[in-house]
């Protein structure tokens, strides 16, 4: 590993090393920090029972500190790892008609293992808490140190199947990359998502390979061909049993077909998975739009059904003007500049002069400004809350921004206009004000400026659809603790996630684990829920993982009965 | 069938052969290094020959009980409530004013005789850090994850690192205002209200600003004396029960909060607490260890004064600087000092030019002047002990059983035990002074009970109008009889030193004296002198308060 500073560059830098303090009065030799200090700078006095740091060999990664039940370690001083790999996102000089892929990859295997050698493979790794998949993130990075791009892909297969899309679209400064103990001890941590893509791009993912025959004889039918309908077919097929995707649109993928924009997923990459699928017997059937009655019926066929139809109703702008031409919402939008900039065509409403309102500035709302601005429109996005707590990768904003988007934070809109023909040509913008993240941001009164605009999309989120009912079956304990409200994991608390993590990483994990945990509960005999259909508008790797621990509870119940 | 629990899926699953994928994926990559095991014999829990009372179903049905510790604190805290108030607007007479009463002529022995015995008793009772916990963790008894009520500081290494003598020095501020004001006298019982409230202020702030129990550990005034004196007592506290079962332990929710239980709020590892030195007694690590290895253990009595593997240098200086404090009060006491006394004020006074308005006893610069001198008198001893008897190791090669840790400071180079050789003599002897100290401290509440105790009904029935004096100056024995009362008491603690030094000198002097004889006999004679002059001290005291 050369995840150290060489001596030289130490000296040269003038950074000193990291001095750990162990307040001897507070540690009760319990070892925790022994057991996980990642390079055995820590180890035990013999004598007094105290924990005894070597300073020499400390890189400052400050688990120690974080994981202490007393909080009786501390470290000062630097983070001895090398800088990250950074490379600057791709921009084509001219954004029009412009599909390519925004982010580089790794040029070479040198490069992923100089990033990889970062990594100090943690005794009790947080990134894989960070993971919502919970990859065996240190174990994969470790085959990419010996270049062993096949056994990488097999470490990742045993918790993803998407490993080529999560790690294109995944927001890693929340998941894997936020809870890195490097970044966790305030330095930038390792490029965790660019080394998953690495492993995928370099060595293609492996054909579904079959595991066991505890689903054999077994039929499932899935509704929804999205990340979490994939997620569960490719579990079940593996271990044997028979699966029928239902799928309503003519084409299978959901979101990932007609949402994400090709710049940040590839249409290269996006066919695989149902391809392998297909290959190992999946039996995909589109067009057909499975409706709440239906379930009792597949359920006649299938021994169980899983409904993994997503979230697919755009929340609706609520202002005067809703209904004007020229009002649409995110799904409509993308779905038509998809399939329009791929055929390297634009749309006919959309030309230089054409002024795009987009409302909301999350990550729906960035791929349709960057979208709008590919197609050769301009665009401001708006969005009530305070820039400090938007739900958007921060990289995206940058990205969009520099791509001449015009993003407005704490503004709203409280009306839109139209001209006698009823096309929307005016927008009245007011100012608004929110203090903390979770609160309801408030309008404030007299500020407000008039837009002139010639399409607004709404891209505010999206819900599940209400006609399949509540999708928390009734008596699903929400909780993981029966006892005490919100208490995480035991074995969670003890790796120290939650502690010092500034970006609130450690509580999002435990969040989405909840939700993971959950997924194991039947939602009725026989029935089970996974991805946005259950939890509302996620993330492709949250889905993916339900889809997986739902085929996975399916199976176990099945081996029971 | 719905699945019961999701630990069926996340735990491997035995009933289904134990495919690997039914693993808890967040789990699977963990692989924490083995804990080191070298040592861990000496240094876990000693409770070999303890015996773990809750082995027994009723005293284990009580400890999981979340209301244990409420229910013990309840009573404490009613009656203190009622002294506040009883003190603010009931009568001036202290002798038959509740608040008065109670707590000096009861409360105070009562508290000596359970350090004595038990140990922490008193701290798992206590209304004043019990009132702060309860606000501190917004619930009475349950077990909540909510944020609490505290800006969660921890207090910093600095200060830590002095142990208990942050205490020690709080018990001397709180009796030098005790005795200026003449509270415990006792005098008006207003005092003593807006003295209790005080220390109930002092640890509601603390506990509002600092984590957990910071402020028993490390600040209460009565910490030290309880925490040090406590070591004579039967309670071991809660301690592991099967090292092995810790030392496997990866959640340590005994220290961390678990499902059951908080985290320890005193900073103490049952795993490995050697003394019940830091043991509240509150049960918390009992309800919260998931393998149910947490027991709470009786030993023999002294057994904690004799067998810490690593005796703390401040609980060494605590006993000191205590039983200098208590020989202080107890040559006040002699008829003959008091004209000594003021000659000393008008001298130092003059001298310094202070106003003489504030040359009231006890004299600030005499009271802590004296004090200091008796503990450095102790300390000198030792530093002839070991003189005597020869040091027959190389410095700083110092460790085995019975050195010095050094609490103070940190970083590895301190990590090491005992820096000096004098710490080495100097801890060890202190422990052996400890029955006889806590013997002292005893020894002073009995007039005040047997004296006065006859008062305490009338003290309860006063507000309700029953204003007889039948049993005012009633006193349950003769001065004499205090005093040989007193005597006894001293006898006993003497004794008590004079086996624990026998012992102590036996494991922790003779191995590194020169001359382990004289080692053994110079440090008996220095608890014997200590024991015999403390009590000697009690005759022309004659009873007084
Ligand atoms: C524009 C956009 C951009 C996004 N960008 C990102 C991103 O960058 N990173 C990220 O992690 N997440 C992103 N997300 C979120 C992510 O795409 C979803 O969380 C994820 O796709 C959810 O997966 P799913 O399988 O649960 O649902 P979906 O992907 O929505 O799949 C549901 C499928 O079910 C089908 N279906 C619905 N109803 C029926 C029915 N009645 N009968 C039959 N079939 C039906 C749908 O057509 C769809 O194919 C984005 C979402 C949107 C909308
Ligand atoms: S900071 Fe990291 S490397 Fe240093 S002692 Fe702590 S855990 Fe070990
Ligand atoms: S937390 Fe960071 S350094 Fe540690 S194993 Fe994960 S990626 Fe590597
Ligand atoms: S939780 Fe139980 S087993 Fe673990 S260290 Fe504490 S007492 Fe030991």
């Amino acid at each position: 590993m050369t995840t150290l500073l060489s001596e030289d560059r130490i000296g040269a830098l003038g950074i000193g090393s990291p001095h750990v303090t162990v307040n001897l009065e507070r540690c009760a030799g319990c070892q925790e920090c022994v057991i996980r200090c990642p390079v055995e700078a820590l180890s035990m006095d013999v004598n007094s029972w105290k924990a005894a740091a070597e300073d020499a060999l400390c890189v400052g990664c400050r688990q120690c500190t974080r994981t202490c039940p007393f909080g009786a370690i501390e470290v000062e001083g630097p983070t001895l790892v090398t800088e990250r790999w950074h490379a600057e996102t791709i921009r084509p000089t001219s954004l029009l008609g412009d599909i390519t892929e925004v982010h580089p990859g790794f040029a070479s295997m040198d490069e992923a293992v100089a990033e990889a050698e970062r990594c100090l493979s943690c005794p009790d790794p947080t990134c894989v808490k960070g993971c919502p998949a919970h990859n065996d993130i240190p174990g994969f990075i470790a085959s990419i140190r010996d270049r062993d791009l096949a056994t990488a892909h097999e470490t990742l297969r045993r918790t993803t199947v998407l490993p080529d899309i999560c790690s294109r679209v995944c927001d890693w400064s929340k998941q894997c990359e936020g809870a890195c103990t490097w970044k966790l001890a305030g330095t930038q941590p390792v490029a965790i998502g660019r080394l998953e893509r690495f492993v995928a791009d370099t060595e293609s993912v492996p054909a579904l390979q079959p595991r066991s025959a505890l689903g054999q004889g077994m039929s499932v039918a899935i509704v929804g061909s999205g990340p979490a309908g994939i997620g569960a077919a490719w579990e079940l097929i593996s271990h044997g049993a028979k699966v029928t995707m239902l799928e309503k649109d003519s084409e299978p993928l959901g979101v990932l077909r007609w949402g994400i924009p090709s710049f940040s997923l590839p249409d290269r990459v996006i066919d695989r998975p149902v391809a392998q699928l297909k290959e190992a017997g999946l039996d995909l059937v589109t067009g057909t739009n499975v409706r709440p009655a239906d379930v009792e019926k597949l359920l006649q066929v299938h021994d169980a059904v899983v409904l993994a139809n997503g979230a697919p109703i755009p929340l609706s702008l609520r202002f005067p003007g809703a209904d004007l031409k020229g009002v649409e919402d995110a799904t409509t939008f993308l779905t038509r500049a998809k399939a329009a900039l791929s055929k390297g065509a634009s749309l006919p409403e959309v030309n230089a002069e054409t002024r795009v309102l987009v409302v909301g500035a999350g990550n729906t709302a960035m791929d349709v400004a960057r979208s709008v601005r590919r197609l050769g429109g301009q665009v401001i996005a708006v969005d009530w809350m305070d820039r400090r707590f938007a739900r958007v990768r921060p990289d995206e904003l940058v990205e969009a921004e520099n791509e001449g988007v015009e993003i407005r934070f704490l503004t709203s809109v409280s009306k839109v206009e139209g001209n006698a023909a009823g096309q929307v040509t005016r927008a009245l913008l007011v100012e608004t004000r929110q203090r903390k993240p979770g609160d309801t941001p408030r309008i404030l009164a007299g500020r407000e400026e008039n837009v002139q605009v010639d399409l607004v999309v709404a891209a505010m989120g999206y819900r599940n659809d209400s006609e399949f009912g509540s999708t928390i079956a009734p008596g699903t304990p929400w909780r993981a603790s029966d006892h005490v409200d919100g208490l995480p994991d035991r074995r969670w608390m003890g790796s120290g996630v939650f502690a010092n993590s500034g970006n609130g990483v450690g509580d999002l994990s435990w969040i989405r684990e909840i939700a993971l945990r959950r997924s194991t509960y039947p939602f009725s005999p026989k029935v089970w829920v996974a991805g946005d259909a259950m939890i509302g508008a996620s993330t492709v790797v949250e889905a993916m993982a339900h889809g997986k621990r739902v085929a996975q509870a399916i199976l176990a119940d099945a081996a029971r009965n | 069938m719905a699945l019961k629990t999701d630990d069926r899926l996340l735990a491997p699953d035995r009933e289904l052969g134990n495919p690997d994928w039914l693993e808890d994926p967040a789990i699977t990559p963990v692989k924490l290094r083995p804990p080191h095991r070298e040592g861990a014999q000496e240094h876990f829990a000693p409770t070999e020959g303890d015996f773990d009372v809750s082995r027994n179903k009723i005293v284990d049905k009580a400890l999981r009980s979340r209301k244990f510790q409420f229910l013990l604190i309840l009573p404490n805290q009613i009656v203190f409530w009622l002294v506040i108030l009883s003190g603010l607007v009931g009568t001036v007479d202290p002798n038959i004013n509740f608040g008065t009463a109670i707590t000096w002529y009861l409360w105070f022995c009562i508290v000596f005789v359970m350090m004595v015995v038990v140990g922490r008793a008193w701290c798992a009772m206590c209304p004043f850090g019990g009132f702060a916990e309860w606000i501190q963790r917004r619930t009475f008894w349950k077990r909540k994850n909510s944020r609490p009520l505290t800006l969660g500081l921890k207090l910093p290494a600095r200060w830590a690192g002095y142990g208990l003598e942050i205490s020690v020095v709080a018990f001397l501020v709180l009796t030098w205002i005790e005795e200026y004001f003449g509270i415990a006298g006792p005098g008006n019982p207003r005092d003593t209200s807006l003295m209790v409230l005080g220390i109930v202020g002092s640890a509601l702030i603390f506990f509002l600003v600092f984590e957990r129990r910071t402020f028993c550990r490390y600040v209460c005034p009565l910490s030290s004396l309880i925490g040090s004196v406590g070591a004579a007592g039967t309670a071991a506290g809660f301690r592991t029960r099967d090292r092995e079962v810790c030392l496997a332990c990866k959640t340590k929710d005994c220290m961390r909060g678990g499902e059951n239980g908080y985290g320890c709020p005193w900073y103490t590892w049952a795993g490995s607490a050697d003394s019940n030195l830091l043991c509240g007694l509150c049960s918390e690590c009992y309800k919260s260890c998931p393998s149910g290895n947490v027991g709470l253990f009786i030993q023999r009595p002294l057994k904690s004064v004799v067998a810490p593997v690593r005796r703390r240098y401040d609980v060494a200086w605590a006993v000191a600087i205590l039983a200098g404090l208590v020989a202080y009060q107890q040559v006040n006491a002699f008829s003959w000092y008091a004209p000594i006394d003021n000659r000393f004020n008008r001298y130092i006074h003059e001298g310094l030019a202070i106003p003489t308005s504030i040359t009231h006893y006890p004299d600030p610069i005499i009271y802590a002047g004296m004090i200091t001198l008796g503990a450095l008198f102790l300390a000198g001893l030792a530093w002839v002990v070991k003189g005597l008897a020869g040091d027959s190791r190389s410095a700083l090669a110092s460790g085995g059983p019975g050195a010095a840790v050094s609490v103070r400071g940190g970083g590895t180079a301190l990590v090491t035990q005992a820096r000096s050789t004098f710490r080495t003599w100097f801890a060890p002897i202190m422990y052996g002074l400890i029955p006889a100290v806590g013997m002292d401290y005893f020894s002073r509440q009995l007039p005040k009970f047997f004296q006065d105790i006859p008062a305490l009904p009338l003290s309860i029935l006063h507000p309700f109008g029953f204003h007889s004096k039948l049993l005012y100056h009633y006193s349950l024995m003769t001065n004499w009889g205090v005093v040989y009362a007193q005597l006894a008491v001293m006898a006993f603690g003497t004794l008590g030193s004079l086996i624990v030094m026998w012992r102590i000198s036996k494991r922790d002097l003779e191995p590194i004296a020169a001359r382990p004889a004289v080692a053994r006999v110079a440090s008996l004679l220095v608890v014997l002198g200590i024991g015999v002059t403390m009590a000697v001290m009690y005759v022309p005291m004659h009873a007084a308060h």
